[in-house]
């Protein structure tokens, strides 16, 4: 018995060094940028890092400020973008960032890109204060209805993002959750791709696609409905929104449409045509298609304004 | 539990070290544990269903102590009725109620008599057919003084619900396996070595190959009217490789895994698609299910003794039983009525026992005269899976008829060609590992870096290719 524990404890040994050459050589995993909260209780990224997307088909790269991107060469006529992992976007490369398109479309504006995944509408809100001090024209909040719901300690309580309690009426920065463990994850690339495709009741892989966009896609409860409220009017009391407008990302919920409409939210709503496949396949984010759909549908009503 | 699940992958290896390192001394403790670990096993998916095992593993015990103190035939007889009665009846309700209670109907309003049927929504527990033979196997052996009765109840418990073979076989006699519960069983390592390798390969067998073929024969078999040709062959070709993966990759898996606990099951298939005839093939193919047909049907019937109507009677039965073993359909009937004709000529022109030994013994590669047998065996075996894969007969011959005539409109499913590679990959080892118990058996023969090496690559291509976890289709029979 002790041979053959001895054989399969040195077999897993030199199976996880194989697979640790395998994972760094093939890309199977994307590398994660570590995370930094800052002076004003935002969590960015540690700045000026960079890493490859999975199969290594691209690279993303952490700008001075710790946002994902490149920052703009001029901040006259500025427009930021405060986003999650839609405008994080590290599945495609950066000619397909919200910035790089709008740029494009909008050639006498400049672009400021602060996005991170998980954002919540309230910590959007807060990065937009903050970004209020560079003076822009226009700060365009992209945003679902998750990150309206999650925004409110009352409605779900998630430690690791910036929430509302509106018992407190107070803001709460959210934790990096386990910041050593998760170094020694995202750097065990073996262990990390073990984690992403094969935990627990979560099959990542050959999934259908996720219907996250369509998940809080349907009546609010009474309860979520009043937290919301509460939400909104500590908002409205607290940030000042004159320049700030809402994209919305299509299919958003009509209950809570409405009620940003009733608590005077500027709201760009995108529209997805269905001629395009604006999604990839298995992952709900946008493609570039996507991406540049958005993009033109935002221009339109920048441009009218 | 699915084998391929990362539960399982946490079960085994604490019931592994529960088994060798607390209760190893004690044969009794190992024999309880074998039975709660495998109710632990089987509960996962529906506890419920334990009672059916619990009840059946009393009904048999018990009527197996009566064989045994009564010496009077008419009552023994009576006694293995009772058995028969109650284990068909639970196969028979749970599986066949709501199929005859259809094909009823549908004869009836065939004949101009409508009727309202009263069907169940019954849940088909997993495994019955497997349990319930090998049960029966224990009662119809000690009636027939083949076996002693056991007195052990829990090794009993243990037999009937080895949690390795327990859902999906190799059906094992209980003159192989209630032995074994009896004896002491001491860590054997080279035991132990060569049933991890069997859990590797079978384990390559149902997540590469198998689960990679399905994906495409779903794709081809649940829209075949857009497919081509050529198209229609790949999917019958696919599931012609994912039935074999799937189903004796499973019985590598549970083979290896008994050998883990100092058990040896029965060899379920012995590399069936390089048969030369289809009485070769079906000594081959689950072997544990046709042997099991052999002798407690087919033999009592009076076998291929009789005169030719008698032969081919007997053949018709045994197949067609076999058929509807697999499930509550008539593809499988027909299936099995198919191979009763591909088998028929041999058995009548006693050819059926002609190829007895390994194809192409003592070397590298078949003769010409054995590629076309093999060959013609293989595509025989491909026409007919069409009718098992199939979901009604009116599908596998629409499928049939698709497949015989062209359209220049229809649809060419890419494959990716790593598919192919990897089946070819598997049929050159399965191939060079004929004559062994198992593909890979002989890899002890190598040099370590060689063996260590296959293993990693191995466990990469099963990272690589992983798809969903997907069920093993024999869970459904």
């Amino acid at each position: 018995m002790k041979l053959f524990l001895k054989n399969i404890f040195l077999f897993c040994l030199v199976s996880l060094l194989f697979g640790e050459i395998v994972c760094r050589f093939s890309y199977v995993t994307s590398d994660i940028p570590s995370r930094i909260i800052d002076k004003n209780n935002i969590q960015k990224y540690n700045p000026n890092q960079t890493g490859k997307w999975i199969g290594n088909s691209h690279s993303w790269h952490i700008n001075k400020d710790g946002w994902p991107g490149s920052l703009p060469k001029s901040r006259k006529n500025l427009i930021t973008i405060i986003g999650d992992s839609y405008v994080e976007n590290f599945m495609n490369p950066d000619s397909c960032r919200q910035s790089v398109f709008l740029k494009k479309m909008l050639p006498t504006y400049n672009f400021y890109e602060a996005s991170r995944s998980g954002v919540s509408f309230i910590e959007a809100m807060s990065i937009a204060s903050v970004l209020d001090s560079l003076q822009p024209l226009q700060q365009l909040i992209y945003i679902h209805d998750a990150d309206l719901l999650e925004s409110v300690v009352q409605i779900k309580k998630m430690p690791d993002i910036t929430q509302y309690d509106s018992e407190n009426i107070k803001i709460i920065p959210g934790i990096l959750k386990s910041p050593g463990l998760k170094k020694i994850l995202y750097n065990w690339k073996l262990i990390y791709y073990l984690y992403t495709n094969y935990s627990f009741g979560i099959k990542h892989k050959n999934d259908a696609k996720p219907k996250k966009e369509n998940i809080k896609n349907k009546s609010l409860t009474l309860k979520d409905r009043e937290e919301l409220k509460k939400l909104l009017s500590y908002v409205n009391r607290t940030f000042n929104k004159s320049n700030i407008s809402l994209v919305y990302r299509p299919n958003g919920n009509p209950e809570i449409l409405k009620l940003l409409t009733n608590f005077d939210f500027k709201i760009i709503l995108l529209v997805d045509h269905k001629e395009k496949e604006w999604s990839f396949e298995h992952d709900p984010h946008w493609t570039c298609t996507g991406h540049e759909e958005a993009a033109e549908q935002v221009s339109l009503k920048l441009s009218r304004k | 539990m699915l084998f391929n699940s990362l539960d399982f992958a946490i079960f085994l290896p604490v019931t592994f070290m529960l088994y060798w390192f607390i209760v190893q001394k004690n044969l009794k403790l190992q024999n309880v544990l074998i039975v709660c670990a495998s109710y632990l096993f089987y509960g996962w998916w529906d506890w419920r269903f334990l009672s059916l095992i619990i009840f059946s593993t009393f009904v048999d015990y018990t009527i197996g102590y009566l064989l045994k103190q009564e010496q009077n035939s008419i009552k023994r007889k009576i006694y293995l009725w009772i058995s028969i009665t109650i284990n068909l009846g639970f196969l028979g309700f749970f599986k066949y109620y709501n199929f005859f209670i259809e094909s009823f109907t549908e004869a009836f309003i065939f004949f101009g008599k409508e009727i309202q049927p009263n069907t169940l929504d019954i849940i088909l527990p997993v495994g019955i057919s497997f349990y319930t033979f090998q049960t029966l196997s224990y009662t119809i052996d000690v009636y027939k003084r083949k076996l002693e009765p056991t007195t052990d109840f829990i090794a009993f418990a243990a037999f009937v619900s080895f949690f390795p073979q327990l859902v999906a076989g190799p059906i094992e006699r209980a003159t192989n396996l209630l032995p074994q519960f009896y004896q002491k069983r001491n860590f054997n390592y080279p035991l132990a070595v060569l049933g991890l390798r069997q859990i590797l390969w079978g384990l390559f067998k149902k997540v590469v190959i198998a689960d990679n073929c399905a994906k495409y024969a779903n794709i081809i078999f649940n829209d075949y009217a857009s497919y081509d040709t050529s198209s229609l062959i790949l999917g019958a070709l696919f599931f012609t490789f994912q039935i074999y993966g799937d189903f004796s990759g499973y019985s590598d898996i549970a083979i290896g895994t008994s050998r883990l606990f100092g058990f040896n099951l029965m060899q379920n298939f012995a590399f069936p698609y390089f048969s030369r005839d289809i009485a070769e093939f079906w000594r081959r193919w689950h072997i544990s299910l046709s042997t099991w047909f052999r002798d407690y049907l087919y033999i009592p019937l009076g076998g291929s003794k009789g005169g030719t109507k008698m032969k081919i009677r007997n053949t018709f039965i045994i197949f067609l039983v076999s058929g509807f073993w697999h499930g509550a359909n008539w593809t499988f009937i027909f299936w099995g009525f198919l191979n009763a004709l591909y088998f028929l000529p041999l058995l009548l022109r006693n050819k059926n026992r002609k190829n007895t030994n390994d194809v192409a013994e003592g070397r590298w590669l078949p003769n010409f005269k054995e590629i076309i047998q093999i060959f013609f065996t293989f595509w025989l075996t491909v026409f007919a899976w069409i009718f098992f894969r199939a979901d009604s007969i009116s599908h596998a011959f629409n499928y049939i008829s698709k497949l015989l005539t062209s359209d220049n409109y229809a649809k060419n499913l890419s494959i990716p060609s790593e598919l192919y590679y990897l089946i070819l990959f598997f049929l050159s080892i399965e191939w060079l590992g004929r004559s062994s118990k198992f593909a890979i058996e002989r890899l002890q023969f190598m040099h370590k870096t060689f063996r260590w090496v296959f293993y990693l690559s191995i466990i990469l291509l099963l990272f690589k290719f992983a798809g969903q976890e997907q069920e093993f289709i024999y869970f459904q029979f």
